[in-house]
Order: structure tokens, then C-alpha cells, then sequence
């Protein structure tokens, strides 16, 4: 038999709330765990992924290497003109993260830039290098589908135990994340007034991130388990 | 005017991906019941999405009560939170629906949050448990609960805070004979009370109990 006051219509004019500054950090900070693992759509120029892999990797070495400012100008024309044929939402996504780098390390040179001024110039050129870097990265991750990454570490002849663990790891942090933002958009559902106790749901958020963190690491094992595995990986 | 109106709604999950909804439209009155049924991937959650305003069509219009449901609407805060005071939902995983310590402070989370007196609060509380007979468990850490008992307690939460509108997603999924049949029972009651509901379910039951309209959604991503 429900209660009385199920029966009326509720009555209610939320009041103003504010200060939910945790709480848009931590759904924030969700969101992008939850993005780290998004399957990629077309690769685009259609170049194997370990021959991308390679030429990443080969690309971050000659860049710390590099000393001439022209070889900085060349690598930074061919990453950008790579940058440039991409889709307009595709280059917003590799460039936030590097701008974000570029200003990061800017700030920390910074000072030394105001107290030694005639080491200015190198210091652009570190800047330079850091954005560099963190473009051709994220133009790696924006272009490349996580499985075919892995399968090219794997054709590297990287060891198999690392890369099951690498791709373990980032299976696991992409749930949380889901998982974090999933329980602030119920919460928000639910936070129909003026919540004077916001800490708390973060607390609550937190923790239970933490419990199914480590109950989904025993459920991997004890799968792991069940299906013969005794400590001993054999990749594929 | 009805109490919801979807107009030619279309929703995919990216630019690249095929659309969940296509070109869908639909109308509820206030006190109806709505049963939306559709195989998996058919889009019934993403569809619950929509109508609780978490997600929204790149094309069509969504009304709740007469006004237009955007993005720019929800950015209002009390305009949010009379919107989600009204319209109640029950998430397919109740695991993402308990953050608090206990079954107690889980229920009364939403009352709380309505500046509700404490005794109030507390008799909402009590009332709430009881329909789901929940009273032993009350000090108990939701996390620990068994899946059946998550769904009845993420229920109560929902029911505390009297919404107008009940979205509820396989609300009868993984819940044992008896449990169905009061939840079943429970409903009927609401819908009695002049609630609005809009279910998602496989069961014939419950179809047949509420006497309500179903709704078939095909994959029209297919």
C-alpha cells in the first residue's frame, strides 16, 4: 500500500545551489578515463600501424635530438601539414592536449626565461619540442584503434605479459571512469535541492570507485583462474 | 498539450556512427503507462536517455510539460532540478545509483536534498522501505546487497522523491518470483495513484497487469 503522500502532486521549488566544484572535477576527471580507450573510427592515409609506431617513435628521437632550428621547422611543417588534412573535430583533439603541454611547460620555464634572458631562445625551442611531441602522440592515439596498437607492439616482438597488462590496465581504467561518471549522473538525477553535504558524494564516489577497482581485479583473476591461467602468460 | 511529446527525434552516439533513433516520434499523457519494448540494441535506454534529458537529438524536438527540453534549459539549475524532481528514473545497473553508506541515507538522500524536515525525512524514509520490505537492511552498505536488493533500494531512492514521471529500465530483471509480483503489484498502484510510467521490459506480466501501451522500437541502426 503506498504512503499517503505518494498520492499529491509534490509541491517544490528547488532552491539555488552552488559550490560543486569536487564534484565537476571528479566527473570531469571520469570523463576523460572514460574516453582513454574510445575506438577510433578510419586510420585515415591507411598506414600499418607498426610502421606508424615506428615512425612515432623514431619521430620523439629526432626531435629530443635535434638542435638545428630548421630541423625543428621542417618536423613541425610535416606534423602540422599532417594535422591540417584532418577532420576539423579530429585537429581539436590533438591539438588541446598539446597546447595544454606547450602552456604547462611555458609556465615552468618561465621564471627562467625572466631571470636569464639570453637562455630565452632555447627554452621556446624545449616548448617547441614538448608541443611537438604531444601532437604526434596524440595524433598516434587519435588515428590508431587501441587493437591495432597493441597488435603492433606485438609484431615488435614487445613482450607479451606487458602488453596483455597494458591493455588490462587501460580496459580497467576506462570502467572506472565509466563508472565514476555513470554514478554522478544518477546523483545529479537525484540532487533536486541544496546539497550541504557535497563531500559526501564525493566520498561515496570514491570509495565505491576504489571497491569495484579491486573487485573487478579479483574477478579477473578468478576468471583468469578458472580458465587454467598459473601465473605462467603465454601471449599470442 | 500531453505531458511528453517527441517529435522526429533522430540520436546517434557520434558523427560517424549509425543513429540509435531514427525519425522517431511519440506522445504520453499525464497518468498514462508506457511500455517500450525492442530487442537489445534496439535503443530503449537511449531512448530513457533522452526523455530524462542526459542526452539529446541532433534532430527533432523533445517537450516535457509544453516546454522545449535543450541543453541550454537544463543549464538553468532550477529548471534541472524541477525537471529531475519530476521525472524519476531507475537506471538498467542500480550499481551506479548507490554512493552512500547505508540503505538508510540512500533513501533519504533525495528528501534530504528537498530541505524536507527531519521528521519527514524520515518517515519518507521508513515508507519507502517498507513497500520494499527493506527495514532489516537498512544500516547495511548497499555495495554489499545482492543484485535484486540494489534494484528495490535504487527504486525506494527513486520513489522517495515523489516524482510525477517513473522511468524505470528492466525494472524487473533479475528479481526473484516474489519480488516481481510485489514490484509488480507496487506499480499497479502508481499508476492507480495517477503516475506516469514509461517502462522498458521483456515481461509479458507486467504488460498484462498494467494494462499498458506498448511501444515496439526497432534497430534502426540495421
Amino acid at each position: 500500500m503506498i504512503p499517503g503522500w505518494m498520492k499529491q502532486t509534490e509541491q517544490y521549488a528547488p532552491p539555488k545551489d552552488g559550490g560543486a566544484f569536487a564534484l565537476r572535477t571528479l566527473r570531469a576527471l571520469g570523463g576523460i578515463l572514460a574516453r582513454l580507450r574510445v575506438q577510433r573510427g578510419r586510420d585515415g592515409l591507411k598506414i600499418p600501424p607498426v610502421l606508424k609506431l615506428l615512425l612515432l617513435l623514431a619521430g620523439i628521437v629526432t626531435l629530443s635530438l635535434a638542435r638545428k632550428p630548421l630541423l625543428l621547422l621542417g618536423i613541425a611543417a610535416l606534423v602540422l601539414g599532417w594535422v591540417c588534412m584532418l577532420p576539423p573535430r579530429t585537429v581539436l583533439n590533438v591539438l588541446r592536449p598539446a597546447l595544454g603541454a606547450a602552456i604547462l611547460a611555458l609556465a615552468l620555464f618561465l621564471p627562467a626565461m625572466l631571470l636569464r634572458p639570453a637562455g630565452a631562445g632555447n627554452n621556446l625551442i624545449l616548448v617547441g619540442k614538448v608541443f611537438l611531441s604531444v601532437t604526434m602522440v596524440s595524433l598516434f592515439n587519435q588515428r590508431t584503434q587501441w587493437n591495432r596498437i597493441t597488435g603492433a607492439l606485438r609484431t615488435l616482438r614487445v613482450p607479451g605479459v606487458f602488453v596483455f597488462l597494458l591493455d588490462l590496465t587501460l580496459k580497467y581504467i576506462v570502467l572506472l571512469g565509466g563508472l565514476i561518471v555513470d554514478l554522478l549522473t544518477a546523483r545529479s538525477l537525484r540532487a533536486v535541492g541544496r546539497d550541504r553535504h557535497k563531500y559526501r558524494s564525493v566520498g561515496g564516489v570514491m570509495a565505491l570507485t576504489f571497491l569495484r577497482a579491486s573487485e573487478l581485479s579479483r574477478e579477473t583473476w578468478e576468471a583468469m583462474s578458472c580458465r587454467g591461467f598459473t601465473d605462467d602468460y603465454k601471449g599470442l | 498539450m500531453s505531458l511528453i511529446e517527441l517529435e522526429h527525434i533522430t540520436f546517434a552516439y557520434g558523427p560517424e556512427e549509425p543513429p540509435v533513433l531514427r525519425d522517431f516520434s511519440m506522445t504520453v499523457e499525464a497518468g498514462e503507462c508506457l511500455v517500450l519494448r525492442g530487442d537489445n540494441g534496439a535503443g530503449k535506454t537511449t531512448l530513457f536517455r533522452v526523455l530524462n534529458g542526459l542526452s539529446f537529438p541532433q534532430e527533432g524536438v523533445y517537450r516535457f510539460d509544453g516546454a522545449e527540453v535543450t541543453p541550454a534549459l537544463l543549464k538553468k539549475q532550477r529548471q534541472a532540478k524541477l525537471f529531475h524532481m519530476r521525472v524519476g528514473y531507475l537506471f538498467q545497473n542500480p550499481d551506479v545509483m548507490l554512493f552512500n553508506a547505508s540503505v538508510r541515507e540512500e533513501i533519504a538522500f533525495g528528501p534530504r536534498q528537498m530541505g524536507l524536515p527531519e521528521e519527514d525525512i524520515t518517515a519518507r524514509t521508513a515508507d519507502c522501505m517498507a513497500l520494499f520490505g527493506l527495514e532489516p537492511l537498512a544500516d547495511k552498505a548497499p555495495y554489499h546487497l545482492s543484485g535484486g536488493q540494489k534494484k528495490q533500494v535504487a527504486l525506494a531512492a527513486v520513489l522517495a522523491l515523489n516524482p510525477e514521471v517513473l522511468i524505470l529500465d528492466e525494472p524487473l530483471a533479475g528479481l526473484d518470483r516474489r519480488t516481481r509480483e510485489r514490484l509488480i503489484a507496487l506499480l499497479l498502484e502508481l499508476r492507480q495513484a495517477g503516475k506516469t510510467l514509461l517502462i522498458a521490459t521483456h515481461d509479458d506480466a507486467l504488460c498484462q497487469a498494467l494494462e499498458a501501451r506498448i511501444v515496439r522500437l526497432e534497430n534502426s541502426g540495421e
